[in-house]
């Protein structure tokens, strides 16, 4: 058993050979955690992402993913293990239909026939879309696509799933059915999920939180930690959770409270402030 | 002049089995100067409606007035050019649309094509970009060059080229990050505010909604549910449970200090608004 899902040294990468997209990068990811990922446009989160699943080929560094060093031999091997959602609903459907478009990951790793429509049947139960096994991908909305890819991914038995800004396309309703289901698929902790996200509230609920800026890891921490470093969060054009703007907007007036995150607990706090003079 | 819609009803391949009445029976009227968000779910109508407005789709019933362009379902519209030239349409996704081979070029066409001259049409061109924010060694370029969001304000500066009095915008902030996202809005707001430009924008970002806008339509399944004003929309606060609307953080922890004990005025809608009504209290 290895305690870190992932396990990054010195990782640099280059686009053009001019600029260093990714700096001599290191980090690390408990297995069953769910970290965010998150920087400015252009700082190098999804191509981070990319070298982790053997998209793109390092220039320098280590990478091990569950234990095992990614190497072109063993890339076969890293791709069982770890899966990836992208951002558009529409460039990631491969199949006909539902059915096909799950089946097709498990023909490629050669799952008997026999067992394939019992294990995609199983998955698209656990995205909620078994009704729709036999439709076509222009029935679907965004945010039935993205339960597919997530389905597709989940069959693989990947014990790590990287969002690549899964709900960034999808409408509100779409986004939060989408970012239960993630929730729901980690609440065991036996998956590990990676996700780069803009949503700070998404961020502010996660345990780890990584914070990349052109190119090199900026910060590391939980929400608590990273979002304290708030001068370095403006400075590299970062939000911070809303309630973390109402702290510093009281304590300004003299008022003081804690540096919880939940929304809820936040205003009990006030109130009892409040209330209790 | 306002914008009014009288008992307007489109529908998509009439008397086809594919028929699709995607508006019904819409009676709306949206003052002028105002900046109003045009909110529902997906496929209830926002973008149909919006697209009346240039004549893009013409009703199937009823009347759509637009300044003083009146165009009747059944009727042929002969204004279609003059109406285009007054209300400028920014599509989802815009900067698909851009095909010149420069910046300047690409802003230059809308005015041109209105007959302005050449040497008119880029000091127009030029003054549109750079309220857009687009700088000038950037006019020479490509439009390919151009990153996402950067191009998209391309395709609005030549909107705006056009002068048009009514500026209506589809999910202008679709796909960009927050903060691109947020300057895009500025952007919106400065238009709307400085030169008296009337702003219609298409939108599921409640926070948008509330913090640059002045009025809210909503449409439900073709059918318009409600206008209002944001400070009254904001302020009921089960309808937007009901509707399924993620409402913005401020109310959402409005509604948790009112759970808590501790009501905030309605019309406090800012974080340092809240601050001080919440100090207020404790002096009491």
């Amino acid at each position: 058993m290895y305690l870190n899902a992932i396990e990054v040294r010195n990782l640099s990468f280059s686009y053009d050979p001019r600029v260093r997209t990714i700096d001599h990068v290191s980090f690390d990811i408990p297995e069953g955690s769910y970290t965010t990922l998150i920087g400015h446009n252009g700082s190098g989160k999804s191509t981070i992402a990319k070298l982790l699943l053997g998209l793109l080929e390092r220039a320098e560094g280590e990478i091990r993913i569950d234990g095992l060093d990614l190497t072109l031999e063993n890339l076969r091997e890293i791709r069982g293990k770890i899966g990836i959602v992208f951002q558009n609903p529409d460039n990631q459907f491969i199949g006909s239909t539902v059915r096909d478009d799950i089946a097709f990951g498990l023909e490629n790793h050669c799952v008997p026939q026999e067992e394939m429509d019992g294990i995609i049947e199983k998955f698209a139960a656990r995205v909620n879309m078994t009704e729709f096994l036999n439709s076509e991908p222009t029935k679907l909305s965004g945010g039935q696509k993205q339960r597919v890819a997530i389905a597709a991914v989940l069959a693989m038995r990947h014990k790590i799933i990287v969002f690549d800004e899964a709900t960034s396309m999808l409408d509100p309703t779409g986004k939060r059915e989408i970012n239960a289901l993630i929730k729901g698929l980690h609440k065991d902790k036996r998956l590990t999920v990676i996700s780069i996200t803009h949503d700070i509230e998404e961020v502010a609920q996660s345990d780890n939180v990584i914070v990349v800026n052109k190119g090199q890891i900026a910060l590391v921490g939980t929400p608590k930690e990273v979002f304290r470093n708030e001068k370095l969060m403006e400075s590299m054009q970062l939000d911070i959770p809303f309630v973390y703007k109402v702290r510093n907007a009281l304590k300004k007036k003299g008022i003081r409270i804690s540096d919880e995150l939940d929304m809820e607990r936040v205003a009990e706090e006030v109130c009892q402030y409040v209330l209790k003079k | 002049m306002p914008i009014r819609f009288e008992k307007v009803d489109f529908e998509y391949s009439p008397g086809t089995p594919f028929a699709f009445k995607a508006l019904k029976n819409i009676d709306l009227e949206l003052a002028m100067g105002k900046m109003t968000a045009i909110i529902g779910a997906t496929g209830s109508g926002k973008t149909t409606l919006v697209q009346h407005l240039n004549a893009l789709l013409l009703p199937t019933a009823g009347k759509v007035t637009v300044l003083d362009h009146e165009i009747k379902a059944g009727q042929k519209f002969t204004q279609v050019k003059e109406l285009r030239h007054n209300v400028g349409l920014v599509f989802q996704f815009a900067e698909y649309q851009l095909f010149e081979e420069t910046v300047l070029k690409d802003v230059c066409f809308g005015p041109m094509n209105f007959g302005v001259s050449e040497a008119d049409a880029i000091e127009i061109a030029r003054r549109s970009l750079l309220t857009v924010g687009i700088p000038e060694k950037s006019f020479e370029k490509s439009p390919l060059e151009m990153s996402g969001g950067q191009k998209r304000r391309v395709a609005i500066a030549g909107i705006l080229a056009m002068k048009p009095k009514i500026l209506v915008l589809d999910e202008p902030t679709a796909g960009l990050d927050p903060q691109g996202a947020e300057s895009m809005m500025e952007l919106f707001r400065k238009v709307n505010k400085n030169s008296g430009i009337t702003v219609l924008i298409v939108t599921h970002n409640m926070e948008h909604v509330l913090q640059y806008c002045d009025d809210v339509v909503v449409m439900e399944k073709g059918e318009l549910l409600m206008q209002t004003d944001i400070e009254t929309f904001f302020e009921n606060y089960e309808y937007m449970e009901k509707a399924n609307i993620n409402p913005p953080a401020i109310i959402r922890f409005k509604e948790l200090l009112k759970k808590n004990g501790l009501e905030i005025a309605s019309d406090v809608l800012d974080i340092d608004s809240l601050a001080s009504a919440v100090a207020r209290r404790c002096k009491k």
